[in-house]
């Protein structure tokens, strides 16, 4: 702060009659100097950030007790109903079943022959017409 | 009066005391001196310029630039002078409140804070119509408002670097005719 004194009054051999007032000094360069509307907004910004980062760590813990809690639940309640009414029958519950033999890989079922096969090692019956 | 000086009237003005010296500027304009001329009230005193006549010298004061037509040295405090603004018409003794111009008595008054505030002294604020010289005692009011809104006025008048006295004035005059004990005050100096 500048102190200025202004004088009151005049006489023949000076002045007379102080008047006392404070300037404020310029601090910065008046050419960094924000305007007072951007001072405020960051002013504001400044004091809003531990507001803000304050907020979103209590809306995540609070998402993570609700995911907590569902789960809980849902475990619970898949526990109960095993208990009490037995193995689920829910298809992509049960265990997986073994393929049987006759289906491929696909689950389709192999073509079957329509005649059995003569052993390989049968000989040839053959008559001689005459 | 309690001041020594033969002031002819005295009026309060905005939150502003100002005395008025009326003469004839046939006369004084003739007078040789500087001070005899510019400040008739004065003449014969100790009052010197600071720099040559016609020189002006910048005096600033946080971001306040003023160039007063002329700075004086008298005994322990300076004398702030401006000369050469106004609109040279004369002033009528009888009625010269109702010609006066706020603007033009703000400007001074900025302009010797400037002054003091840069000399670190005590500065008085003067100015010189065609007829008539006038000394401006600021109140409270009027110096705290011109104090406190030179940051306000800068960003005002979209000047990063400084102000003048002139928009300083033209930026407080506003604020200070909402005040209502100056607001009141003036109107019954009108009346008077």
């Amino acid at each position: 702060m500048i102190h200025v004194q202004i004088a009151s009054q005049i006489t023949p051999t000076g002045v007379d009659g102080i008047r006392w007032v404070l300037v404020e000094a310029s601090a910065a360069p008046a050419g960094a100097a924000p305007p007072p509307a951007v001072t405020l907004a960051a002013a504001v910004a400044a004091a809003q950030a531990p507001a803000r980062e304050a907020g979103a760590r209590q809306q995540l813990s609070l998402a993570l007790l609700k995911a907590a809690v569902l789960g809980l639940g849902l475990g619970l309640a898949l526990w109960a109903a095993q208990t009490w009414l037995g193995p689920t029958t829910v298809p992509w519950l049960a265990p997986a079943a073994q393929p049987r033999p006759t289906e491929g890989p696909g689950g389709t079922a192999a073509p079957m022959p329509l005649a059995p096969a003569p052993p390989a090692s049968a000989p040839l019956v053959t008559a001689e017409l005459r | 009066m309690s001041h020594s000086l033969p002031w002819h009237d005295e009026a309060e003005l905005l939150g502003v005391r100002v005395r008025a010296f009326f003469f004839d500027p046939a006369q004084v304009d003739a007078r040789d001196d500087f001070v005899g001329r510019q400040l008739p009230i004065l003449a014969g005193t100790g009052a010197r310029l600071l720099v040559p006549e016609g020189q002006r010298e910048p005096y600033r004061i946080s971001h306040l630039l003023a160039q007063p037509d002329a700075v004086l040295a008298h005994g322990s405090g300076l004398l702030c002078l401006a000369y050469k603004g106004g609109d040279g018409r004369l002033h009528d003794p009888k009625a010269w409140r109702q010609q006066w111009r706020v603007d033009v008595m703000l400007q001074c008054i900025a302009e010797a804070m400037a002054v003091a505030g840069q000399c670190q002294q005590p500065t008085a604020a003067l100015w010189r119509g065609a007829n008539v010289l006038c000394q401006f005692d600021p109140g409270p009011p009027v110096l705290e408002c011109l104090a406190t809104h030179i940051g306000a006025a800068r960003h005002y008048w979209n000047e990063p670097q400084q102000i003048s006295p002139a928009q300083l004035a033209s930026f407080c005059e506003p604020r200070l005719r909402a005040l209502p004990g100056l607001a009141a005050a003036e109107a019954a100096t009108m009346a008077a």
